[in-house]
């Protein structure tokens, strides 16, 4: 089997050993494949943000072990996880999360720089990728200059532009209104038919219903998938 | 490299007023650095360069009279004196030079030196470094003939030909003596006997003794100094010892007590940058969850502190020069201060340092800053 991501017997406790302990994962194994387009579902505080931190290298389990394309992150540096993040892992947020002060080019730039590529390759990939979600006029724009639409699109984009292994979006349709969010949708399974993975924390049922694999999660547990 | 620096452009930008105000903190440290430290070093040039004047040289003047500093005030040295000093076994040369601060009676009234050498002797003074700038030196045979110094021409805005009056008497300006940072500068240089006669004067006021070996320039003092308990022998080397103290004493106040000004100048830098920090936390979240490295974060803030004060620096360099310049021209060219490329690179210095220090703190919290939390922060 071919799996990308894959997390074995992963435990993850805030506080340990304190009055305020908390078990936020409890036992979760969870293997990813690539090509893959799955929803992560369960209510607030159930630990699936826990989880995508865990799989994005954002965050540590306190127990168990992570994958990524094979590789144990465990031992890794903040450094060496730091690159993990800018090469393997594509992230998309609620909040868009784009940088102020970078043109949307720039902000679809940055992942590359970051990853050491020099600035015309990354400035070519950014253009073309930019192209492709239908920004090809918008090089030049701040953050604040687009819409809400535009800048997930952008922050998509951003995600793509090192051929991550696993793209992680929470809540991407979250702050966007049903027509919009529609159109991120569809761009995100255009994008997963061509190959991308796809892993989304999310509420919205459209996204449920076009995932080709359901995960559901419930305090701390995985309970289908 | 580029991406950083690009981006610390971008960032000091984004809040004017406070970057301005740190870069004014900086601003003024260095400023007081460099106009207050260009005086010490001002005169530490114009005793090097007198150093120079008298190099190899034994001056001497009659105890209990004013130092070197203030013209030898009191001093008498007769003729008889002179004889006895040129008939001293290892004396080569004997020149008198009377020195005094005076008025001007016509002009702008500032005050110079005016020196009295005899025109025998030209070639001494020449070959200490008094090139003319323009016009000739004090031939045999001048009497109401005088050179003037480069700042006291520039000054009085006196050329060759003009005339100038000591005393109700008009000498004619026949030499310009080129600028040396020395106190020659402000001086007018006449016939020492037209200048003894002006003054009323009997005596000399000081001498320079030649030895016949260089070498042995401090043995020749000493033996003086046991022959003649009237007179101080003065060698360079002694007037290093005391000058090197009085340097030392005024660069540690002037440069010590400004220094203080640009510390708080770094202590606004950093309190701007954990400012800035605090208002961008989610910014660099996002920075750590795409890929950046705590290195590339505390490098970030780092620049940024270091622009500042760089900025901050350089312009307290320059306005620190103006500092240093006009107080060159309000006091009339007298009080030498001097930016020298030491005191502007040790400015400079000292500015980055304080964007390192000050920006250390920031930067390190900003790198060690969780990237969930601050993706969440609003």
């Amino acid at each position: 089997m071919n799996n990308i991501i894959e997390l074995k017997n992963i435990e993850k406790t805030y506080n340990p050993g304190k009055h305020n302990e908390l078990k936020v994962l409890k036992n979760v194994d969870l293997k990813i494949q690539k090509g893959e387009m799955i929803a992560l579902l369960g209510p607030s505080g159930s630990g699936k943000s826990t989880l995508m931190h865990i799989i994005g290298c954002l965050d540590k389990p306190t127990s168990g072990k992570v994958y990524i394309d094979g590789k144990d992150v465990h031992k890794l540096s903040d450094d060496e996880l730091a690159l993990i993040r800018s090469k393997k892992i594509g992230f998309i947020f609620q909040q868009f999360n784009l940088i102020g002060v970078f043109t949307a080019l720039e902000n679809v730039m940055m992942p590359m720089r970051l990853a050491g590529f020099n600035k015309k390759e990354a400035e070519e990939r950014a253009k073309k990728l930019l192209k492709m979600v239908k920004l090809g006029e918008r090089f030049d724009h701040f953050p604040r200059q687009l819409s809400g639409g535009e800048l997930q699109r952008v922050a998509i984009a951003r995600a793509l532009v090192n051929e991550p292994l696993i793209i992680l979006a929470d809540e991407p349709t979250g702050n966007l209104d049903t027509k919009t969010g529609e159109e991120i949708i569809d761009l995100m399974n255009k994008l997963n038919d061509k190959g991308y993975t796809f892993l989304i924390v999310t509420h919205d049922r459209l996204i449920a219903k076009s995932a080709k694999r359901i995960i559901k999660i419930k305090d701390g547990k995985i309970l289908g998938g | 490299m580029n991406d950083l620096i690009d981006l610390a452009i971008k960032n000091i930008f984004r809040q004017k007023t406070r970057t301005s105000l740190a870069i004014i903190g900086i601003l003024i440290g260095i400023g007081a650095v460099v106009a207050l430290g260009s005086i010490s070093e001002g005169i530490y040039t114009q005793i090097t360069e007198e150093m120079q004047f008298m190099a190899g040289t034994i001056m001497v003047y009659s105890k209990g009279s004013s130092g070197f500093m203030t013209g030898f005030e009191g001093s008498e040295i007769t003729e008889e004196n002179i004889e006895e000093f040129e008939d001293f076994s290892g004396v080569k040369e004997v020149v008198p030079y009377v020195m005094r601060m005076g008025e001007i009676e016509i002009g702008m009234g500032s005050t110079m030196l005016i020196i009295g050498i005899d025109p025998e002797d030209v070639e001494f003074f020449k070959s200490r470094g008094t090139d003319l700038e323009s016009g000739r030196e004090i031939v045999v045979g001048d009497t109401y003939q005088a050179l003037i110094g480069y700042t006291y021409a520039e000054m009085n805005g006196l050329e060759v030909g003009d005339s100038i009056e000591l005393k109700k008497n008009s000498f004619e300006v026949v030499g310009i003596i080129e600028a040396t940072d020395a106190d020659i500068d402000n001086s007018i240089i006449i016939p020492i006997d037209t200048m003894m006669d002006v003054y009323n004067m009997d005596n000399y006021r000081a001498l320079f003794i030649t030895p016949e070996d260089i070498s042995k320039v401090d043995i020749l003092a000493d033996d003086l100094k046991s022959s003649f308990d009237d007179f101080e022998f003065t060698t360079t080397s002694d007037l290093v010892k005391q000058m090197a103290q009085i340097i030392d004493m005024i660069r540690f106040f002037t440069i010590g007590i400004s220094s203080i000004a640009a510390v708080v100048g770094g202590l606004g830098v950093m309190n701007t940058m954990i400012m800035s920090v605090l208002e961008r936390r989610r910014e660099i979240g996002i920075m750590k969850a795409i890929g950046a490295t705590n290195r590339y974060i505390l490098t970030q803030i780092l620049i940024e502190a270091v622009m500042i004060s760089l900025i901050g620096g350089l312009v307290g360099i320059l306005v620190g020069s103006l500092g240093s310049y006009s107080l060159r021209f309000i006091s009339g060219g007298l009080a030498t201060a001097k930016v020298t490329v030491n005191l502007a690179a040790g400015g400079l210095l000292f500015a980055i340092s304080l964007g390192l220090v000050g920006g250390f703190y920031p930067a390190w919290k900003a790198a060690k800053l969780d990237p969930i939390e601050a993706i969440r922060y609003e």
